[in-house]
């Protein structure tokens, strides 16, 4: 399979924040969810693909080839969709078409004028009187429209009721299993991700700490549950993180067939989301 | 072709897919040479990874249910009428089994459940 | 290139046409002073710099080099539309004063109007040409509020240097008075020529630096 995005080992300081060595790769018609709490280093990772910032050390090959090297071949392939709306709020989404139009080599005005309809937006209404979800499908509206092979989203997302969160979705995924396009779909909303994510990139303060298989990250943790007195500092030891509580714990764990040999039969093994996930880890490398 | 996921299920999505398609099969709602969504339109349409429904076509296949023919699609495959017939009395016997379990599990006697079997086979 | 200067049209409609009344209103204030004259290269100047201020504003209050910088856009077209734009900005000034003293002309409604000269033009060109070459390489090392203040220093400062400038050509005018001399044994052609070349050759020794600057940049 081609990839359509590699970043290996890259590294990123400011002050106070470190982009430690972050590796991932991505192949096109797949959706990869990047989560993270906030501040995990998400936004930089994007921004350092999009070439808004400068690497300190590091590779980023996009469409197997360096992203600075071939900075506008490869932005003529790449939709993109900010969390802020950073448009001009002050033109209207017919003049701001016809801004970006003219940029991009493979625009497509027929699709762009069909996902305005289908999105019911406005063409003549200044952007800046336009809902938060509003402005956000026609980011989406114009990274779809230039045939690009690789969408990058930040926090597409963030801010969207459930209903418009949910056709952002429906679309993602359409374009990804009809029109073999790649997502890059930041997020720390991971409900989104449950169901159609394809992979799975967990950062957290500034490095990876999984990379793979939705699928065979949910099948290897275990969320488990059960009485206080069965767990001791030996049995912790089995568990990524413990949360306990006066009627019981929760735990997440690797091994749900060790852990069941431990602790017998009383306690309950459930599947984990990645929210349960993405918690522990944050909270073990916090209590670290 | 109807397929039902459920998130909240112990079962992993996978094997959701490869047990409900195998029902299918079974129950002749399939038939070989039935050409199956492709894996693509499966993830679209149920809303899941592709990885996950590849998966599920894999098991399928390997099992002998599925044949991919590459850039076609992939097939029910044809089914060795025996092949059907014993697939089918393994799935009795693992029933039987589980009631038999079952029965040991509350101290039920052989004759008991064969009494019982009795009964629920002349009802049909 | 051609898009952000739509673009920078697009956004500039209002302002432009709040320019041009702005024009008729200096055209007013000038023509009780003396120096009727000075009211064309000011107004040149006062409007390409608006225009050119307003612009960077609704960039900046836009987050705009995000977006623009995640477009296929090289940061050398980013730069150059700036500059671009600039020289247009200018040309619409020399347009609306033009017309300005045009219709006031026919109207007869202010004595001493000054009109367009070729020499006017020229000095005016130069004039913008300065204030644009220092401001653009500020504004693009450091966006666009933090570029004010260093902004206003100059502005300030040029300004009042002109007045001194002015004050001293009046009262003792040695140095002016020699390059003029130079200048005025000259046709006017070639003067036109050096001075128009001078703000030309400044202008791109900006974009270059600006260029330089902005390519450091992270957004």
């Amino acid at each position: 399979m081609k990839k359509i995005l590699q970043v290996q080992n890259l590294t990123k300081e400011f002050k106070g924040f470190k982009l430690d060595n972050i590796s991932l790769s991505m192949e096109k018609g797949y959706i990869m969810g990047f989560i993270g709490p906030n501040g995990a280093g998400k936004s930089t990772t994007i921004k350092l693909i999009m070439n808004l910032l400068r690497k300190d050390a590091g590779e980023i090959l996009v469409f197997g080839k360096d992203n600075i090297r071939h900075e506008k071949e490869i932005k003529n392939r790449i939709g993109f969709v900010y969390d802020e709306n950073y448009y001009y709020e002050e033109l209207t989404p017919l003049q701001m078409k016809r801004v970006f139009a003219p940029l991009y080599k493979n625009w497509d005005d027929n699709a762009f004028t069909n996902y305005m309809r289908r999105f019911e937006l406005p063409l003549n209404k200044q952007i800046k009187d336009l809902s938060k979800g509003m402005k956000m499908k026609y980011s989406l509206a114009i990274a779809l429209s230039h045939n690009a092979d690789l969408l990058i989203m930040d926090e597409p997302t963030s801010g969207l009721d459930p209903i418009v969160r949910r056709e952002l979705l429906d679309i993602l995924t359409s374009v990804s299993r009809e029109e073999d396009k790649g997502v890059f779909f930041s997020t720390h909303i991971t409900s989104d991700l449950d169901r159609v994510a394809d992979f799975i990139t967990f950062i957290n303060e500034g490095k990876v700490v999984f990379s793979s298989a939705k699928d065979d990250i949910l099948e290897n943790y275990c969320l488990v549950k059960g009485a206080n007195g069965l767990i001791g500092e030996e049995e912790k030891k089995n568990f990524i993180g413990i949360r306990e509580n006066r009627f019981g714990f929760e735990g997440l764990a690797m091994d749900r067939k060790n852990i069941r040999k431990m602790l017998g039969e009383s306690i309950v093994i459930e599947k984990p989301t990645l929210d349960d996930i993405m918690l522990y880890f944050a909270r073990r490398n916090q209590d670290a | 072709m109807n397929i039902i996921i459920s998130n909240s299920s112990e079962e992993p999505i996978y094997e959701q897919i490869v047990r409900q398609i195998k029902n299918h099969i079974m129950r002749g709602e399939l038939n070989a040479g039935d050409l199956l969504p492709s894996i693509r339109v499966l993830a679209k349409e149920l809303q899941i990874s592709v990885i996950t429904t590849k998966r599920a076509y894999d098991e399928l296949e390997r099992e002998g249910y599925l044949e991919t023919v590459p850039g076609k699609g992939s097939y029910v495959a044809a089914q060795n009428k025996q092949l059907l017939r014993e697939m089918r009395y393994r799935i009795v016997e693992e029933k039987l089994a589980e009631a038999v379990d079952a029965a040991k599990s509350i101290e039920l006697g052989k004759d008991e459940l064969l009494n019982m079997l009795n009964i629920l086979y002349e009802e049909e | 290139m051609l898009s952000l200067m739509l673009k920078d049209i697009y956004l500039l409609k209002r302002t432009m046409a709040f320019s041009a009344l702005y024009l008729v209103f200096m055209l007013f204030v000038f023509s009780s002073l003396d120096s009727a004259a000075g009211v064309f290269t000011f107004c040149m100047v006062a409007i390409t710099h608006m225009l050119m201020v307003s612009s960077c504003a609704l960039d900046e209050k836009n987050k705009s080099d995000v977006i623009l910088n995640s477009l296929p856009l090289s940061r050398q077209v980013i730069v150059g539309a700036r500059y671009l734009m600039v020289i247009i900005y200018m040309l619409f000034a020399v347009a609306v004063y033009g017309l300005g003293t045009w219709v006031i002309g026919m109207l007869n409604m202010i004595p001493n109007l000054y009109y367009i000269t070729l020499d006017g033009l020229i000095g005016a060109f130069l004039a913008s040409s300065v204030i644009t070459s220092i401001y653009l390489p500020f504004y693009f090392r450091l966006g666009y509020i933090k570029s004010r203040i260093y902004y206003f220093i100059l502005f300030f400062g040029l300004f009042f240097g002109i007045n001194l400038l002015a004050s001293k050509v009046i009262t003792d005018s040695t140095i002016l008075s020699r390059t003029g001399l130079f200048l005025a044994k000259q046709n006017d052609t070639v003067v036109g020529i050096i001075t128009a070349g001078a703000a030309i050759a400044m202008l791109a020794i900006s974009y270059g630096i600006s260029l330089r600057l902005y390519k450091k940049r992270e957004f």
